[in-house]
């Protein structure tokens, strides 16, 4: 086994997550106690700066200085999201938080809400996390009946109101201007940046958004301080990270394991290696958008790096074994972005499409010499002239396929 | 429970929006033109807008459903375990394509992901989740519903 | 600040867009989905570099220190296979469709130089069975709307720019469905029913939305010999002519730049062309009497056809407030049906009047004698489609008979110039609505018994007919 760091999965299975007090007993909300009794949010923040955490959801954004912005704003009006949307296929990590430990989750919403100054926060929850739901709607009630959440919460001066929000199913609602389109009651389409949600969010007013691991982090940073934070994980990327390995491995699930750790240790050494009689194809890291690792780079560490050759994402790692068939997987992505795609920008709608009905040609070996070029060029617009990063990693897998396996694509027989 | 009621239940503010047009889709099972209607006139928004928010999202239909309705997850996950054969054994046997919505009785729908991949694949009958599915079991399920 | 663009420095203002800066300096750029108030960024046409990065100048402000080069190798291949893209999607053939030459996908199309096409065309008219089988997936939303007398929708030439939605007044339509499956459209896909401004109409880039089409049955009349075909000019299409024809410019607009649209409408087959000038007059006059002997006040004037109908489909408790004469086109074709064909001894069944026309909703609220209304861009099809040598046309004057008596009259076509001349006339007092926003305020005011007046003239067009939704635009 290994050295276990544990910061967001310290109480998981430990607690009922129906139980405030379960939660208490296990050191919930001491740190809320310690930022409104011996912090001031600049305070806070500084931590939370220094422990270099960064975005959760997939950018990497860090996100003290995402807090910071939204600090600075003047209003008095101003909004904290929790983003629990996490429809990405094979991600599930969100979920099993508040599954095992939603008070950790509420607890970090509160702090950051109130270090921005919000009056009230929302948690965008996916529409098809029905129990998830009820199990927040429950943590918020007990949560306000012990005054952490509320008027004068502890007896200080702060006040905070939180919503939950269900989706009502749209991948793109993940991004944060298209989740705040929604809240706002259009379409989920993103909105065109600058202005930032920091300055101009919900409703107009600085708003910060945040992935809801990350929020999981921000009591342990307050408890324990940002230096000892930094500590964990690599050089580049501070913490640790749940990691969802699915696919041909021996125990598929969600493991929390240092940012730096190893792909080859995550499916060895926490996942419990290959399935009996399975051999190792690729690896899909970061969900339906993650680019594929083959095996000689299976040693490469999993970080938050912008010069990283395997961007992390969420975290969903997906093993497939050679019995797959590629041109199912092909189709599988497309049909995805195919149906997610928000339909806004013409490369990612008219693209995504274009892919898709290739990949189904693919599949019956109806290549044509036109679809070939095409593909190339939908890539390439893709990657360069969409709206948002939905459609710019949107082929990424499908580009990494053909550059790595275009024998089995293309059904070559060299 | 009218329209009228679950209005009601809400103020008109434009975060409401998306939460009635759920509940109303939960209780009628689609948001139909009468409907939203009502939903605009609350709102103090043109119909339009209202038809616009509600076909963007999977949850909300605006159409009646048919009274068999059959999904499969074809994310990545369920992917590599066979789920498009699931898929083209439904095709085969119902006569449908997925994604169509030609027959008034049933409809095969292609969904991305709910998050159970390890139990994958996953199959979806009139909201009942069945795991682990193959071809043949999800004909034996279909069956218990025709 | 100041911005370099390709190899010049410019001057630009804090938060204007890099589309408005090389606007501004004679730089063109192109795009399919941006209009003069919005900027949506759908398109990615627009893209330039900066810094070596494609970014949409239509909804990136300018910086200090930017460095935009809008013609290079990447943006061509980013316009280059967008436009492809959009293209494959966008079915049927250039030849039949009514926007041939005035389409601006055809001619980016042309302009981009794209020859072949390497994307399997969505929906198109194909016959092979190679392409058939390719289509055999394809399960595009295809909604053709012809349910009313003013325009068609065909989704089938529709390129989802949003421009239509934009500028729409009063929201009838909007972006349904996602991804692939996206259309501009009503909602629940009911025909529409609007007011009819025919805004959308005119900003349309492709022929997804276009002018109801009577052009056929008019060819007829005018080739019949027995009929006699009489052109009303609406003065207000002189504005634009030009932008569907250059040669026919009337521009200045005035009386004597007129000249070569009156010989073109003569070679096209009409007998007769008279300044609607005159029935201005007409209806200026009905109006003066109707005002006279009303005691009720908050009369609405009823030239506006477009605002006839929105007053009769939202608010029709101030129907009754619409004076009850009729627009100018009728009344004028009304006298040339009764004593015109008198004095001239035509009989009044032969007599086709046609009403060139700024504005489309007229096609709706056409009335009894009026018998067709084409707008701008309908002229400048029968002029391709008959295929008019254009250099070689002399300038002509309208007919004799029917004169204007004062060119003031021609004040009418803006936005608040009849209330002016009826309230000048009669010493009464009135208020002026311009556009569909300044309409909805003048009636909650009117509802809550803030607005006393005698008359209220209310055009939804914003400035008038001058921007009527019958006008060309420049492309």
């Amino acid at each position: 086994m290994v050295k276990e760091t544990k910061i967001i999965t310290k109480n998981w299975s430990q607690i009922d997550p129906n139980e405030i007090d379960d939660a208490i007993e296990a050191g919930g909300y001491r740190a809320l106690e310690k930022f409104i009794h011996k912090m001031t949010p600049a305070l806070a923040l500084e931590e939370i700066k220094l422990s270099g955490l960064c975005g959760r959801g997939g950018a990497g954004f860090p996100t003290g200085i995402k807090l910071e912005s939204v600090q600075k704003e003047k209003g008095k009006e101003k909004y904290f999201i929790c983003n629990l949307d996490e429809s990405e296929p094979g991600a599930y990590k969100d979920r099993s938080i508040v599954d095992s430990d939603p008070h950790m989750l509420l607890e970090g919403i509160i702090i950051e809400s109130l270090i921005v100054g919000a009056r009230k926060a929302f948690i965008y929850v996916n529409g098809n996390y029905q129990k998830q739901i009820e199990i927040l709607q429950r943590a918020v009630e007990q949560a306000r009946a012990k005054n952490f959440i509320g008027e004068q919460i502890l007896g200080s001066k702060y006040n905070l109101e939180v919503e939950i929000f269900a989706g009502a199913g749209a991948y793109i609602c993940g991004e944060e201007t298209a989740l705040i389109n929604s809240i706002e009651g259009n379409r989920g389409e993103p909105k065109a940046r600058p202005p930032f949600p920091t300055q101009c969010g919900l409703f107009g007013k600085p708003t910060a958004v945040n992935n809801a691991e990350t929020v999981a982090n921000i009591p342990w940073i307050i408890s324990n301080g940002g230096k000892k934070f930094a500590t964990i994980g690599s050089k580049k990327s501070a913490g640790t990270k749940l990691f969802i390995v699915n696919g041909c491995v021996k125990n598929p699930g969600v493991f929390e394991a240092p940012l730096g750790t190893k792909l080859a240790d995550l499916i060895e050494k926490y996942a419990g290696g290959m399935q009996n009689g399975k051999n190792f194809w690729f690896a899909q890291v970061g969900g339906s958008s993650g680019r594929l690792v083959l095996e000689n780079d299976l040693v490469r560490k999993l970080e938050y790096d912008r010069e990283a050759k395997i961007p992390l994402g969420s975290g969903a790692i997906l093993v497939v074994d050679k019995t797959a068939d590629i041109h199912e997987l092909l189709l599988s992505w497309m049909s995805f972005f195919r149906r997610e795609s928000c339909g806004k920008c013409v490369p990612c709608r008219e693209g995504t499409y274009r892919l898709w009905e290739i990949a189904k040609r693919l599949q019956d070996g109806e290549i044509s010499e036109r679809d070939v070029a095409a593909i190339k060029d939908i890539l390439w617009t893709l990657n360069n002239t969409t709206f948002c990063p939905l459609g710019k990693f949107a082929a990424t897998a499908f580009g990494d396929a053909l550059s790595n396996f275009q024998k089995e694509i293309y059904r070559l027989s060299k | 429970m009218t329209v009228e009621k679950i209005l009601l239940e809400f103020d008109a503010e434009l975060k409401n929006l998306l939460p009635v047009l759920k509940k109303i889709n939960a209780e009628f099972g689609y948001v139909g033109e009468e409907e939203a209607q009502k939903v605009a006139d609350y709102f103090s928004l043109p119909l339009s807008k209202v038809y616009e928010t509600a076909s963007f999202y999977d949850l909300i239909n605006t159409k009646r459903q048919p009274p068999l309705m059959i999904q499969v997850c074809s994310g990545a996950n369920c992917a590599v375990k066979s789920a498009y054969k699931i898929i083209s054994e439904i095709e085969n046997q119902l006569h449908i394509k997925a994604g169509d919505d030609f027959n008034p009785n049933v409809k095969l729908e292609i969904i991305s992901c709910l998050g159970q991949c390890g139990r994958g694949p996953i199959m979806i009958i009139n909201k009942k989740i069945f795991t682990q599915v193959t071809p043949s079991s999800a004909r034996e399920f279909l069956h218990n519903y025709m | 600040m100041k911005i370099k663009i390709n190899t010049k420095e410019y001057e630009a203002k804090d938060g204007e867009t890099i589309f408005v800066a090389c606007m501004k300096n004679g730089i063109k750029v192109p795009t399919l989905c941006g209009t003069k108030n919005s900027h949506e960024g759908v398109c990615r046409i627009c893209v330039v570099e900066n810094n070596g990065r494609l970014i949409t100048s239509c909804n990136t402000k300018v910086c200090e220190g930017m460095k935009i080069v809008t013609e290079s190798e990447n943006v061509a291949k980013a316009r280059k296979i967008n436009l492809e893209l959009l293209w494959a999607d966008h079915a049927g053939k250039c030849s039949s469709c009514k926007k041939n030459q005035r389409c601006e996908l055809q001619n980016l199309a042309i302009e981009q130089k794209i020859e072949n096409f390497h994307f399997v065309p969505r929906k198109e008219e194909m016959t092979d069975r190679e392409n058939l089988d390719l289509l055999k997936d394809n399960r595009s939303r295809v909604v053709v709307d012809e349910g009313n007398a003013c325009l068609t929708r065909t989704t089938e030439l529709c390129v989802e720019c949003r421009r239509c939605i934009n500028v729409c007044p009063t929201k009838e339509l909007s972006f349904n469905n996602r991804a692939g499956d996206t259309v501009v459209g009503t909602a629940f896909e009911k025909p529409l029913d609007c007011i009819f401004c025919g805004q959308c109409v005119k900003n349309c880039p492709t022929g997804a939305i276009t002018d109801k089409n009577d052009l056929s049955k008019i060819m007829t009349d005018l080739n019949d010999l027995k009929k006699m075909a009489v052109a009303l000019v609406d003065p207000a299409v002189l504005e634009s002519v030009a932008f569907e024809h250059p040669e026919i410019s009337c521009l200045p607009a005035g009386r004597d730049s007129r000249g070569k649209l009156i010989s073109v409408l003569k070679e096209l087959g009409f007998e007769k062309v008279f300044d609607l000038g005159f029935g201005m007059e007409l209806s200026l006059e009905k109006m003066t009497q109707v005002v006279k002997t009303s005691a009720k006040n908050n009369l609405m004037l009823s030239h506006c056809s477009s605002f006839n109908l929105f007053i009769k489909k939202y608010h029709p408790q101030f129907a009754k407030n619409i004076l009850a004469v009729a627009h100018p086109d009728e009344l004028m074709a009304e006298f040339l049906k009764t004593e015109f064909a008198k004095k001239e001894k035509i009989n009044p069944e032969d007599l086709v009047v046609v009403s060139l026309s700024s504005c489309i909703a007229k096609k709706k609220e056409k009335g009894q004698n009026l018998d067709y209304v084409i707008t701008v861009r309908e002229l400048g099809r029968m002029i391709r489609q008959k295929n008019l040598k254009l250099q070689d046309i002399k300038e002509s004057d309208f007919s004799s008979g029917l004169a204007v008596k004062d060119e003031k009259i021609k004040s009418v076509t803006r936005t608040g110039g009849m209330a002016e001349m009826l309230a000048k006339k009669l010493k009464v007092k009135y208020v002026v609505a311009d556009g569909v926003p300044q309409i909805k305020n003048i009636l909650r005011d009117l509802e809550k018994g803030r607005i006393e007046t005698k008359i209220i003239e209310a055009m939804v067009c914003e400035e008038g007919c001058i921007n009527g939704g019958g006008q060309s635009r420049k492309i």
